[in-house]
């Protein structure tokens, strides 16, 4: 099954929101998971994990704490699933 | 000085309710109905008579073990109810032990791993299992930088971790520390293997009055859960904010039986000499002492030790055994009872203990003053002492002492 960027988009969306316990519709891709989510490590963490298991990949450990939006996690996801 | 106080446990969600609720002689122990506990020898308990979900933040029930979110609920309230003090974080500790710790994140990691695999573990893992975990969580909500400490010794933690916070005080390292215990291991593994050691009442056909400490027919404790935390201060710090403190924590102490992996010294020495320390450490003679919160958990053996120790070493003290209405909380149960101790100081009323069956003659032949099912009142109450005996010989006592009306401690 391949996943479209606006499928994927709309994964990470559902799961950062939830991670966040906000509505998606304050989840944008220029969210930062810091600032405007409050999300800290652990939750970035939280996050990494179930993306990694919703799209059957495996995300570079080294790149998990580098991520500061929504949009760069959505574009590593997508690098991955190539 | 205690300025503020919280508790969540079998009985109510707050320290004023559980009062209220020891005031009317309930008793918090029930049948256990879930699926689980069908094929125990014990399906008996005490749950927690709220539940923490309804007063916590999504994502703190979600990373938190359930002994972690009583603790926080418990911290919070003694928190407020000291009126959120203004205190500078490097001189702001926290103290909080459980006996046995966050057991349900233990299980369920294992669950994670074993059904799941080794992806599936999460990483919130470590952070929830860990046995600081419940003061990690207290101080990270409440910004402690003078240091978070989890003294663990079985059923004793609660109690020491209030010895050791008034240490930090007594040593200069801290202006308040919030010191308590917490547990919450309603889980059908801890349920087993306490069953395993017969220390577990098998009243399953009669909860509400399984636990019955000092009876002739007592037969095991009764497991609950939840916690109890006191925000201790350094009396100028109190007087410098103007609070208005509940009670003095005049002296504590911490000993060791060094005798049986399991069993408290016959003889009770070392349990005498805490309890002495105690006084000693509070200025205290034993005749001042009017009352005491025993650890009592309605076991055959622990029960009739303390009765002896009690009844050598302040022979004059009535004695409350609130483990008959609230069950035993383990780590909890030290914090929760010091909770109650200093409630009984400040409202001069001594909780109720559930007598059922009466009391054991070996017991009475002592002289033990035993409280009854309609709780006392002690209008000149000065001293009250609560006593915390855990399974191998950890024993602690906290002394504490009505408001100094003459003289400051």
């Amino acid at each position: 099954m391949t996943d479209s960027p606006t499928d994927i988009l709309a994964a990470v969306t559902q799961i950062v929101a939830e991670e966040a316990g906000v509505d998606t519709a304050l989840v944008t891709p220029d969210s930062r998971f810091t600032e405007d989510l409050d999300i800290d490590s652990l939750g970035l963490l939280t996050i990494a994990t179930q993306v990694e298991e919703r799209f059957g990949i495996t995300l570079d450990d080294a790149l998990i704490p580098t991520l500061t939006t929504v949009g760069a996690l959505v574009d590593l996801v997508g690098r991955n699933k190539r | 000085m205690v300025t503020g106080l919280g508790t969540i446990n079998p009985l109510a969600g707050d320290a004023p309710r559980t009062w209220q609720a020891l005031r009317a002689g309930q008793s918090a122990a029930r049948g256990l109905t879930a699926d689980w506990a069908r094929d125990l020898p014990v399906r008996i308990a005490a749950p927690l008579a709220v539940e923490p979900a309804d007063y916590l933040s999504a994502r703190e029930h979600r990373r938190l073990d359930r002994a972690s979110q009583c603790a926080l609920l418990a911290a919070r309230e003694a928190w407020t109810h000291a009126g959120a003090p203004t205190v500078k974080p490097e001189r702001l500790a926290v103290s909080i032990s459980p006996g046995i710790g966050p057991v349900g994140s233990v299980m369920s990691t294992w669950d994670d791993l074993r059904e799941r695999g080794p992806r599936r573990v999460p990483p919130t893992a470590i952070p929830a299992l860990m046995p600081n975990a419940p003061a990690a969580a207290v101080g990270l909500a409440l910004g402690a930088q003078a240091g978070v400490h989890a003294p663990v010794s079985a059923c004793a933690s609660g109690a020491e971790a209030i010895a050791y916070g008034a240490d930090l005080i007594t040593l200069g390292r801290a202006d308040i520390v919030v010191a308590g215990g917490t547990d919450a291991s309603l889980h059908p593994m801890v349920v087993a293997a306490f069953a395993a050691m017969r220390a577990l009442s098998t009243r399953n056909d009669d909860p509400a009055t399984a636990s019955r400490p000092f009876a002739p027919d007592r037969d095991g404790f009764v497991l609950g859960e939840g916690a109890g935390v006191l925000v201790l201060e350094a009396a100028e710090h109190a007087a410098a904010r103007g609070a208005r403190p509940l009670a003095v924590l005049a002296g504590a102490a911490v000993t060791a039986d060094a005798y049986d992996a399991v069993r408290p010294d016959p003889d009770g020495r070392q349990q005498e000499r805490a309890l002495r320390l105690a006084l000693e450490r509070g200025g205290l003679c034993p005749g001042q002492v009017g009352h005491v919160n025993a650890h009592a958990t309605s076991t055959g053996v622990g029960d009739a030790v303390e009765a002896r120790v009690l009844a050598r070493t302040v022979p004059g003290a009535a004695v409350s055994a609130t483990k008959s209405a609230t069950g035993h909380l383990l780590g909890g149960a030290g914090g929760l009872e010091a909770v109650l101790t200093v409630l009984a100081l400040h409202e001069r009323w001594l909780p109720p203990t559930l007598l059922p069956a009466g009391i054991d003659p070996a017991i009475t032949e002592l002289g033990l003053d035993v409280v009854g099912p309609q709780g006392r009142d002690v209008p000149g109450l000065e001293a009250a002492v609560s006593t915390s005996f855990g399974f191998g010989g950890h024993n602690a006592a906290l002394a504490f002492t009505h408001l100094p009306n003459h003289r400051d401690r």
